[in-house]
């Protein structure tokens, strides 16, 4: 038989393994679609609180958002905000130090309005202060909202890893309780009220967690007390052995 | 709360290989003693008393040394074996059935007027399990996985903290481990809830969420429907407790399935 020249051989199997390997690794799937969470919790306090989902489907997004103790019967802008970091306004943010963070201050936290929580009609940035088109809180103070919408152009999907939903509108603050009033306006609008504008709650969407979670150390899976069973099994063993033994020792 | 893996790595010997080798140290002590009683046989046959008259006395006296160590190894192996099996903690069971429905359609009606405002938890208790725990407030870790308490917390529940709060609409999510490297944990006990046990969650606020429990369920780790867990279809306020189950794998240092116990808001005080 011809001798196999090693040198042929190995350059098969590499080029072998080299091919099956090609072929498995692109199979990392890429999702199709995720959803992310937010616990919305109150600013100015507000007592606004609820929760925010964004589930994708592409370019395309459901966005759901549930708050109560929000001014009641009155309109409540909302917004996905992006470009921050990431986060929610804490008190230091209220650099006038007028005892509110107002929507300007909190920009360096939540970012820019990217998308505009809107009840019809565009969800870009142009419809910010679209305040006819946003969802009026009930005579209970509970905001519903649900929309499915293609994202706005210059946000992509991914734009939501890193994104935080704020909800607007503290009727408290100002003269009559139940209306957007008092003297000081908008900071972002002369033509609004700084009540109307407020930040009222604020959350930073999660995506929801992937898979399973990892909650055991195993110690109770097999026999803890394994020298202890096989300590006293041992023992009985012995005795069944000595049994035998006398037998034979006695009766010879 | 650090991100926590210490309760994965690998634990003691299982079983097996140890009953192997005490056995085998055992077989070795036993056949040692029978030597010695047969040497002292032989070496009394060397007496001066003829052998054939003293053969019924040492035959009396062999008999009786034979009965004692018979007897104290029958008495000692059992009480081995007795202590042994009650220090037993059986194991997450492998053969779990899965126990009533996810609410999926139930009264809607409900929330969220009976709903809870945003308060983070402070403390769970679920008589019918045995649990009494404080409460962590835990994120996700690099593999996007809910973070798991660790070191000194290891044997608390920690909620979720992008899900809900208890008795916020939505799901809110409650994770335990379900034993340590050491034994039985926080969660160790909640796959044998029932659907109509009642589970508590008292909240920042000062306020109580009392949870009724609707399913108790097992997925595989690796095929872990993470939509229908970690989020309501409803806007009401439901609550999932999570833990392991199934078998534990000694390669992956994991359970292969985790127990998901399916709960909605019965009442607020
Ligand atoms: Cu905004």
């Amino acid at each position: 038989m011809k001798k196999v020249d090693a040198k042929s051989l190995i350059v098969g199997v590499v080029a072998i393994v080299g091919i099956a390997t090609a072929s498995v690794s692109p199979v990392l799937a890429q999702s199709n679609g995720q959803t992310y969470q937010a616990n919305l919790t109150e600013l100015n306090g507000s007592g606004t609180t609820g929760t925010a989902t964004v589930t994708t489907n592409g370019r395309q997004v459901t966005v759901k958002v549930n708050t109560t103790g929000a001014s009641a019967n009155l309109v409540h802008g909302q917004h996905i905000r992006i470009g921050g970091q990431g986060t929610c306004p804490g008190p230091n943010a209220d650099t006038n130090k007028s005892g509110f963070v107002n929507t300007v201050e909190g920009k360096p936290f939540y970012g820019e309005v990217k998308v505009s929580l809107t009840t019809q009609g565009s969800t870009g940035t142009d419809s910010a202060l679209a305040a006819d088109r946003y969802p009026k809180a009930d005579a209970k103070g509970n905001v519903t909202y649900t929309r499915t919408f293609t994202l706005p152009s210059g946000v992509n999907a991914q734009d939501l890893a890193n994104a935080v939903v704020v909800q607007h509108g503290i009727s408290k603050l100002y003269d009559k309780p139940d209306q957007y009033d008092g003297h000081p306006r908008s900071t972002v609008s002369k033509d609004l009220p700084f009540e109307a504008t407020a930040p009222a709650a604020c959350g930073t969407l999660s995506s929801t967690p992937a898979g399973g979670v990892n909650t055991g150390g195993g110690a109770t899976a097999g026999i803890e007390s394994s020298a202890t069973i096989a300590l006293g099994a041992t023992a009985l063993v012995a005795a069944g052995a000595l049994v035998v033994v006398r037998k034979k020792a006695i009766h010879l | 709360m650090s991100q926590g893996k210490e309760g994965h790595r690998s634990r003691k010997q299982p079983g097996f290989n140890s009953l192997v080798f005490a056995s085998a140290v055992g077989f070795i002590g036993g056949w040692s003693l029978v030597e010695r009683l047969r040497s002292g046989e032989s070496g009394r046959s060397k007496s001066a008393i003829p052998s054939s008259k003293l053969s019924a006395v040492i035959s009396s006296k062999k008999e009786q040394r034979y009965t004692w160590v018979i007897n104290s190894l029958i008495v000692g192996g059992l009480a081995l074996l007795a202590l042994g099996i009650v220090q037993q903690q059986s194991a997450p069971s492998v053969t779990f059935q899965d126990k009533g429905t996810i609410n999926t359609s139930g009264p809607i009606t409900k929330a969220p007027s009976v709903a809870l405002p945003f308060s983070p938890p402070v403390s769970l208790s679920i008589p019918a399990a045995d649990v009494s725990s404080d409460m962590l407030h835990v994120g996700k870790d690099q593999d996007g996985q809910i973070e798991v308490p660790s070191g000194d917390f290891y044997n608390f529940a920690a909620w979720y903290k992008s899900s809900p709060t208890p008795g916020q609409a939505g799901a809110s999510v409650i994770i335990g481990h379900v034993d340590s490297i050491d034994g039985a944990s926080v969660f160790y006990k909640i796959e044998q809830l029932n659907p109509g046990d009642e589970i508590y969650v008292q909240r920042e606020d000062g306020r109580q969420a009392v949870f009724t429990v609707d399913a108790v369920k097992q997925y595989e780790q690796d095929n872990f429907p993470a939509e229908t867990v970690y989020l309501s279809n409803e806007n009401r306020a439901e609550l999932r407790l999570i833990t392991c189950g199934g078998a534990f794998s000694e390669t992956e240092g994991k359970y292969q399935k985790n127990t998901v116990v399916f709960a909605t808001l019965k009442e607020t005080s």
